[in-house]
């Protein structure tokens, strides 16, 4: 406290240097805040009833937990993914501006929402030994200087009291996904992940990590190649879903 | 606040200019100061925390401006030259002239003048041909003498620009043995470090291409900012095509090293916060070696800003990075304001901030492909092109809007227009970016294998061929640049101007559109003096040039004229003079073949102005080049003459009476003959002027006007206006009226006629 408040006056001559303003609309925020209350309030949240596997959100009133029929009709190798924010608006502008105009700032609201989705019921009270992130093929890693899913993993992993562990590696510099429908990704993926030398999953419970969820392909193929690996559960986890 | 930098320093911009007008620094005006900023800390009221920024400055400029060192010493050291003992410390890096004078900044540590000694610590600027460095500690005997204003419109103003630095006085040390190094740069600091390195940088990259100093030049000026061993010749196309900024170590420069850093921090595999830790004081470093410049200082902090950015977790706003850095390096000496260098500098940035991206997003649309074919679907060529199409629409926007930024500074300091420049940045920088880069890793090599340092300075040969290439290209281009006067300047469409030689001569007659010089001054005063001057006055091209006589201070400057300004017209004096300077003139290769002229000839300079040659006759003896000038009358609107009588002495005269040509002329402008008979009573009598424009000069003794002389003009009830006090004098024709102005003294003298 005492230390807080000597601080105090060089905190003021920080913001005048790098003043703390909104993210989306440029508004005056409270320091230590990134987007104001305003347009956090847009944030679409997920609400019920969505899908149990991949949290795809359906309008109308469906009782009870079900799974969507896209889920029903692949084999998608995680247990569920959860995400709290669907990616529209502002929630999409700012992953995209964190993601690719390397505002890496942008790490601290994305990490917010996506700790939002460890109060799900589904992550809530459930144990989990580490923390992955989905992996960056080295090419793009070195192209845009750091990998977002593993700075968003550092954070849940502090966060969680949980240890951050890095299995996986992507082996194959995959084309963008954005033109591929759903059979397309899963095809094009396979392959594309494997387990690193020397680092064992087997019998952990794991928790993936990623920025946005599109259709679980990435997730699911990541998932799969931990399991085979012997890990005993995969639950994923993103700041926002498609 | 959204960028609270914005506002501060705007504050302190007002508060310094009021300062620098009003200038009060009393202990009530301190006190008001320190009560607003108790009560701005207090309540926390935004507008009261602006006042107390501008009161700040206000104080602040006002106590740097006032009763300054230099001050005290200019009032102690008077008006006239005193011999003086000074010890001091060098405090910037010598600037060696081509007559062997270096020329430096010298911060005193104490001074003897006249066997009295003086306490002071004010900076003087000193000439002496000596070899001293940055940091030394010297012991001089020279003389004291104030900082002369500027005789000529157009020449550079010393005066104002050292009075910017806090120095007022002129220290000469007429010879190298009356100086002496007391101690070579005492004592370690970073500054001399970086001279150090910087000698040690020079070595490296000059190596192996010592044989071409144009690129060596370009190289050592880019890379290391060494600017004051580049030739002014070289850097003027660079500044005709608006990309002298690759000389200025700038923006550009901290920014690509920068850029090269972090790249290898990144190759590293540095954690960004240790790579970031590293690179912002190599930046500074950076900076340091090459001069502490500005605009280097500014770029380092902004970029220090942005890297900080990381630390503190938080958006870079460039806008407010810019303001900062300018609101620290005010902070630090709020006479930078008024340099041309920090407002160029911060101008430019400021105008890429605001105006790039916007640009960019509009150029950018057009290169874009439909928006509704995805992006798989695009062919590679396809891809490519945008690609470039992009690249190229960043780069105009950025070009564009720092030409929209320079262009009015450019525009105001140096009567320079430069459309080219938007084309010639597109081809040069990303050339430039190499010549770094390559200079870079040529230092980077030399300590591990000299051979392969040598192999990228002949890269960099290459590229700074291509460089200076383009650069001369772009130069050459019709419209590429001009020269505007200002617009502040409204001048009559018939206009002469004597400009002040010194002994020499050079006029300057605009005849309604059409430029025409009689004479052009000595070589050594040609760009200093006529060529600033003809810039100032807007001229790109002459007409044409009269060359009086072979006289090294009238035409010494032709061929260097002749160069520059490619009059369409070259009359010279029929006469052999066997002077140097006449057979320099005319053994030159390439030039234009003069036209001589002789008593009867009469020309056209423009609507309205007539010349006619009054003299020398055909078939006339002479004994030296004064015996025999042009002399040359102007008729201007019918009715004003103005008779040009050059270096004439009484031979000349009395040849020009016995003509019986009527004489009689309104003005008269006259040099010295070298035997100083001139201006005989007969041939005042003759010419019944009512002005005289007269050269004068303390040596040689005989080119001086003497009291005799002059209390005869007195006599006569004619004006004189004589050029060692007035420096140039401008005549503005109107009709049949007339007004003389003198440069230095603004004392003006009217026809009035009645």
């Amino acid at each position: 406290m005492q230390i807080d408040r000597t601080l105090e006056p060089l905190r003021a001559v920080t913001s005048l240097f790098y003043p703390a303003l909104c993210a989306v609309c440029h508004a005056p925020v409270t320091r230590g805040d990134y987007v104001c209350q305003d347009c956090l309030g847009k944030a679409q949240r997920i609400v019920a009833p969505f899908c149990a596997k991949c949290s795809e959100p359906f309008p109308g009133a469906i009782e009870g937990e079900f799974t969507c029929s896209n889920c029903a009709h692949r084999s998608l190798a995680f247990d569920a993914a959860v995400a709290a924010y669907r990616s529209r608006g502002v929630v999409r502008f700012v992953i995209l501006q964190f993601k690719y105009s390397r505002q890496l700032h942008l790490r601290h609201p994305v990490a917010e929402w996506l700790l939002e989705a460890m109060n799900d019921d589904r992550l809530r009270d459930r144990n989990f030994d580490c923390v992955v992130p989905v992996p960056l093929h080295p090419a793009r890693f070195r192209e845009r200087g750091f990998n977002q899913a593993e700075l968003l993993a550092k954070i849940l992993g502090q966060r969680m009291n949980l240890t951050l562990s890095r299995p996986l590696e992507r082996t194959r510099y995959t084309t963008t996904q954005t033109a591929f429908d759903r059979n397309d990704r899963m095809e094009n993926l396979r392959g594309a992940f494997r387990l690193r030398k020397r680092i064992g999953v087997r019998g952990l419970r794991v928790l993936l990590v990623d920025d946005i969820l599109t259709t679980g392909s990435t997730l699911s193929e990541c998932a799969r190649v931990l399991r085979e690996a012997g890990a005993q559960s995969v639950f994923a986890v993103t700041a926002a879903r498609a | 606040m959204r960028q609270p930098f914005v506002g501060l320093v705007l504050a302190a911009i007002i508060g310094i200019v009021v300062a620098d007008y009003f200038p009060a620094s009393t202990v009530s005006i301190f006190l008001i100061v320190i009560a607003g900023a108790l009560a701005a800390w207090r309540w926390r009221f935004a507008p009261l925390v602006f006042a107390v920024v501008g009161a700040t400055f206000f104080v602040l400029h006002s106590a740097r401006i006032t009763n300054t060192p230099a001050d005290a010493l200019a009032q102690i050291a008077g008006q006239q030259p005193r011999p003086a003992n000074v010890t001091g410390i060098v405090t910037t890096e010598p600037k060696i002239e081509a007559n062997g004078y270096a020329t430096f900044l010298l911060k005193l540590r104490g001074a003897k003048i006249e066997n009295q000694d003086v306490r002071t610590d004010a900076t003087v600027f000193v000439r002496w041909r000596g070899r001293p460095n940055i940091g030394d500690e010297l012991a001089l005997f020279g003389t004291f003498q104030p900082i002369e204003a500027p005789r000529n419109p157009g020449e550079f103003d010393m005066r104002v620009y050292l009075a910017r630095r806090d120095v007022k006085s002129l220290f000469i040390v007429r010879y190298p043995e009356n100086g002496r190094i007391l101690a070579p740069g005492s004592g370690f600091s970073v500054l001399r470090a970086a001279t150090h390195s910087r000698e040690w940088m020079q070595r490296i990259l000059s190596r192996d291409i010592e044989n071409s100093p144009d690129v060596v030049g370009l190289i050592c000026g880019t890379a290391l900012g060494l600017r004051h061993q580049t030739r002014d010749d070289i850097e003027e196309p660079f500044q005709q095509t608006g990309t002298l900024h690759l000389f200025a170590v700038a923006g550009l420069h901290v920014g690509i090293v920068a850029r090269l850093l972090w790249t290898v921090a990144m190759v590293l595999r540095l954690p960004r916060k240790t790579a970031t830790a590293l690179i912002i004081p190599l930046l500074f470093f950076y900076a340091a070696i090459t001069g502490l410049h500005t605009a280097s200082v500014r770029a380092a902090v902004m970029s220090a800003l942005l890297l900080g950015g990381i630390f503190f977790d938080r958006k870079v706003l460039a806008l407010n990075s810019l303001a900062a850095a300018a609101f620290l390096i005010l902070l630090f000496d709020s006479n930078q304001l008024f340099t041309s260098g920090f407002q160029l500098s911060f101008a430019v940035v400021g105008t890429i901030v605001l105006l790039a991206d916007p640009m960019f997003v509009r150029l950018a649309r057009i290169v874009a492909p439909d928006p509704f074919i995805p992006r798989v679907l695009l062919s590679r060529v396809q891809r490519i092109g945008i690609g470039v199409g992009r690249n190229l629409a960043r780069g105009v926007s950025v070009s564009l809007a720092a030409w929209i930024g320079s262009l009015p500074l450019i525009y105001w300091y140096f009567y320079l227009v430069t459309p080219v420049s938007l084309v010639a940045n597109l081809a040069v920088v990303p050339i430039a970016y190499f010549v770094l880069a390559l200079a870079m890793l040529s230092l980077i090599a030399a300590p591990i294998w000299s051979g392969l340092s040598i192999i990228f300075n002949n890269a960099n040969w290459l590229m700074s061929h291509a460089v200076l290439g383009l650069v001369h290209f772009f130069a050459l281009l019709p419209a590429g640049h001009f020269y505007l006067s200002r617009f502040t300047e409204s001048h009559t469409p018939i206009m002469i101007t004597v400009l002040d030689e010194g002994t020499g001569g050079a006029a300057h007659v605009r005849a309604n559109g059409y430029d025409w010089l009689i004479d052009c001054g000595g070589e050594r005063n040609y760009e200093r003096t006529l060529k600033s001057f003809l810039h100032r006055r807007g001229v790109n091209r002459l007409q044409g040039i009269l060359l009086t006589h072979g006289d090294a201070h009238h035409i010494g400057a032709a061929l260097e004229t002749i160069a520059d300004f490619r009059p369409r017209e070259i009359y010279d004096n029929p006469l052999d003079a066997r002077s140097s300077a006449q057979r320099r003139f005319r053994d030159a290769p390439g030039k234009p073949e003069p036209r001589l002229l002789f008593r009867g000839d009469s020309l056209l300079l423009g609507r309205n102005v007539h010349a006619e040659i009054l003299y020398p006759p055909p078939n006339i003896k002479i004994r030296s080049a004064d015996d025999a000038p042009l002399i040359a009358r102007l008729v201007i609107n019918e009715q004003i003459r103005v008779l040009f009588e050059s270096d004439a002495g009484a031979e000349a005269e009395v040849s020009l009476l016995r003509s019986g040509d009527d004489l009689k002329s309104d003005i008269l402008i006259k040099g010295q003959h070298h035997s100083g008979d001139s201006g005989t009573p007969e041939f005042l009598d003759g010419v019944k002027p009512r002005l005289i424009i007269a050269t004068s000069r303390e040596s040689p003794v005989a080119e001086q006007i003497t009291e005799e002389w002059s209390s005869e003009i007195e006599r006569r009830a004619i004006k004189l206006l004589r050029q060692d006090l007035t420096g140039a004098v401008e005549i503005q024709f109107r009709g049949e009226d007339w007004t003389a102005r003198s440069y230095l003294t603004g004392e003006a003298f009217r026809s009035s006629k009645r």
